[in-house]
Formats: structure tokens, C-alpha cells, sequence
């Protein structure tokens, strides 16, 4: 079976839309309403920084072209509070990523959560999004 | 085929799961004394604290005309006027000083203070700054930013003293700024000459209560209560190191730029 993007843009209007900002940083950018999946995304880089992370991935979609994605993580404090590390995720690793893409269409989104090769999963302030509601 | 499946998977986790982990607490938001806390030391905030990025807050009254201009010329990255971040005005997006009072009322994920002698010094996380809170007995200056020799600068984090209320609750007040800082992340005016109250009340050994109040008659038309947000002993009782640097803030807005951007 060939690798296959999901690029599935699940439109969850119902249980997403009125999810207040926990970020430092806006997120007016990104479309809360939607959920994209990037399955068997590549690792190009991940900077752990301050004010946020930035995590560059390659894609294949549906016609198996490579295509870069950029995401925007939370910062390390605060994905420290939900139990991440600075090696949580790295250059060359494989993972499936939940977004929030952009509005506009580009290939940018606000990384929500991580399955790792190995079943592991790591969010972003999920918890906190979930008891605002 | 496939990916029809795991559509309606992703469908069917999302509307389970969701409302489940709606019922999970929120962390470092603590809004109730621990059964377990013990009990709350005499005249002693001393320790580090946690709590969210952002306190909950109450809406402001009625500002001003001057209030209103100051307010509409900024370009918030967060609440309802929030714009992309290639539009903003916001000073911390370059890393400019937080200042006060909005370094009570946004990233205040963690703080410290420590009683010395004569002054109180309220470390704050992020940025690594502190405050020098006076409790020696003298008032607050009444000559910043007037003319002449004799006068005070308007500072970012003001002047501030402090005093006991009763055993469990530290009044600070604070006065003096500069006008180069918001009064919170949602881009409000706050005057030189604003006086801003907040109130620590110790609850027990493990939570503290924060209020805020900005008395601003030249921005708003009646005295501002902000917020009152309960405050968590910080188990480590260690800071993060939590930087704003410049060289990273501009390349992480320029690498997202396009993210906010016109199509």
C-alpha cells in the first residue's frame, strides 16, 4: 500500500468552534472549526523555542507529491506542562499530526496533536481547551 | 475506500471523546483550596507560583474618549479583535517589556516572591524580570513624568508599594508608567497616572487568590476590576526559563506570516 497523505479536513464545527485561545500567541490565523490530518508526515526540522515551536514536516498527498507543511506548537513551558520534551519529537521521525490548517489555504497549521511511530501521543493544550467548554 | 473509514473514525472519536475530556480539570487553574493544603503561614506570600497564561477576566466598563482612541489604534493578537500576527502591533511581538499591569493579567504562568528587608520582590518567569515592591512606609510618588529636576521617569512596571491588610492579604499598589505598554494582552490603554491595586490573599499553603483593579479615570469611567484568579504553590518551586528572544520572535513571524495573510 503506498503512503498515503490524509489531508482530511474534517469539519468539526459543532464540538470546536467556541475553543477560547490558550496561546501566547494568536491564533486567528488558523481555522478552529477544521482538523486536518497529516498521516506519515517526515520530520524536516523542529525547533523547541520560545514563543512557539516551529515543526517543518513532509507530506505526500494524494498523488504522492511531497508537501511541506509548517506548524506552529506551543512553546516549551507550556508543552512541558503536557508532558512533552525537548526530544519528544525530532528531525527524521514519522508522525501523524492533528492542525487547526490555515484559513487562507497555505500549508501552515497550529499543531494540536502528535502519534508517534510508536503509538505514543502527545498534545497541546488539550486539556485546557476541553475544560473551557 | 480506506480513507472513507478512517473519516467517519476521526468523526466518531471526535464526538465521543470530546465531551469526556471536557470533563477533565484544567490544569494550573486551580479554583478551590486542596483538602489536603495545610494552613496558610502569617504575613508570607513568599514561594512560586503557577497558573495560566491568561486569567479569566471581566469585561472593562465604559472608557473613555481618550480610552476608546488608545485602544482602537492597537492590533491585539488575542481576543475578539485579535489579527494575524503579520498584523499586529502588540510590543511583546518583538520582544518589548511586558510591563505592568499586564504581567499580572497575561503570561503569568509563573511567579515568585520573596520578602527582604524594607521591599517585597515579585519575580516574574516570564521574561526573567522582577518588581520592586516597597514596604518601608512610603507612599507612592505623586512626580512622575512632571517637569522639572525633581521628578520620577514613567516606568514600564511603574512604582509599587506594598502593605499588609490583615495576616493573609498583601495590598500592592502601583503607579507610574510609561506609555509604551498595554494593560493587557487584548490591547487596553492604561494612563500614566493609572493606580493599580492587586490583592493577594494567602488562602491556605497551597493557593493564592489575585486581584486586580486599575483605577483609571483618563482611560475608563469607573475603576476597572480585571480579574480574580486563584494562584497554585508550585511543586518544584522552580522557574522555566521563558525568554522572549528577539532573533526567534521575528523569525517566527516571518515564517508564519503567510499563514495570516491575504489569498
Amino acid at each position: 500500500m503506498s503512503v498515503r497523505i490524509v489531508a482530511l479536513a474534517v469539519v468539526m464545527d459543532v464540538v470546536l468552534a467556541a475553543v477560547p485561545s490558550f496561546a501566547h500567541h494568536s491564533d486567528v490565523a488558523y481555522d478552529q472549526s477544521k482538523r486536518t490530518t497529516l498521516k506519515e508526515a517526515k520530520v524536516i526540522s523542529y525547533a523547541w523555542r520560545n514563543p512557539h515551536g516551529i515543526m517543518v514536516l513532509d507530506v505526500k498527498d494524494e498523488t504522492g507529491a511531497v508537501v511541506r507543511w509548517t506548524l506552529e506548537t506551543g512553546s516549551p513551558s507550556a508543552l512541558m506542562t503536557d508532558g512533552w520534551t525537548k526530544n519528544s519529537v525530532v528531525a527524521g521521525d514519522v508522525i501523524t499530526v492533528d492542525a487547526n490548517p490555515a484559513r487562507n489555504g497555505t500549508k501552515f497549521g497550529r499543531m494540536l496533536r502528535v502519534m508517534k511511530a510508536d503509538g505514543t501521543v502527545l498534545t497541546w493544550g488539550e486539556r485546557n481547551r476541553a475544560a473551557a467548554q | 475506500m480506506k480513507s472513507t473509514a478512517y473519516l467517519r473514525a476521526v468523526i466518531a472519536f471526535s464526538l465521543i471523546a470530546t465531551p469526556a475530556l471536557a470533563r477533565q480539570p484544567q490544569q494550573q487553574q486551580a479554583s478551590a483550596p486542596a483538602k489536603n493544603a495545610g494552613p496558610a503561614p502569617r504575613r508570607d506570600i513568599s514561594g512560586h507560583w503557577v497558573g495560566p497564561v491568561s486569567p479569566r477576566k471581566e469585561p472593562p466598563p465604559p472608557m473613555t474618549a481618550l480610552g476608546q482612541q488608545v485602544f482602537n489604534a492597537t492590533k491585539p493578537l488575542q481576543g475578539p479583535r485579535a489579527v494575524p500576527i503579520v498584523k499586529t502591533n502588540d510590543p511583546l511581538v518583538t520582544c518589548n517589556p511586558e510591563g505592568f499591569p499586564r504581567s499580572a493579567l497575561f503570561e503569568t504562568r509563573g511567579f515568585a516572591f520573596e520578602h527582604v528587608p524594607r521591599r517585597t520582590l515579585q519575580l516574574l518567569q516570564y521574561q526573567r524580570v522582577w518588581r520592586e515592591i516597597w514596604t518601608d512606609g512610603r507612599p507612592l510618588p505623586t512626580n512622575v513624568g512632571a517637569p522639572g529636576n525633581d521628578t520620577r521617569d514613567p516606568r514600564y512596571y511603574g512604582y509599587s508599594v506594598g502593605r499588609w491588610a490583615d495576616d493573609y492579604t498583601f495590598v500592592v499598589m502601583t503607579t507610574g508608567f510609561n506609555e509604551d505598554a498595554w494593560a493587557d494582552e487584548q490591547g487596553h490603554p492604561r494612563s500614566q497616572d493609572a493606580k493599580v491595586e492587586e490583592r493577594y490573599r494567602r488562602i491556605d499553603h497551597d493557593h493564592l487568590e489575585v486581584s486586580v483593579t486599575i483605577d483609571d479615570p483618563k482611560m475608563y469611567t469607573k475603576p476597572y476590576f480585571v480579574t480574580k484568579q486563584v494562584y497554585t504553590w508550585a511543586p518544584k518551586q522552580e522557574f522555566e526559563e521563558q525568554l522572549c528572544v528577539p532573533s526567534e520572535a521575528l523569525e517566527y513571524r516571518e515564517t508564519f506570516a503567510p499563514a495570516g495573510s491575504e489569498k
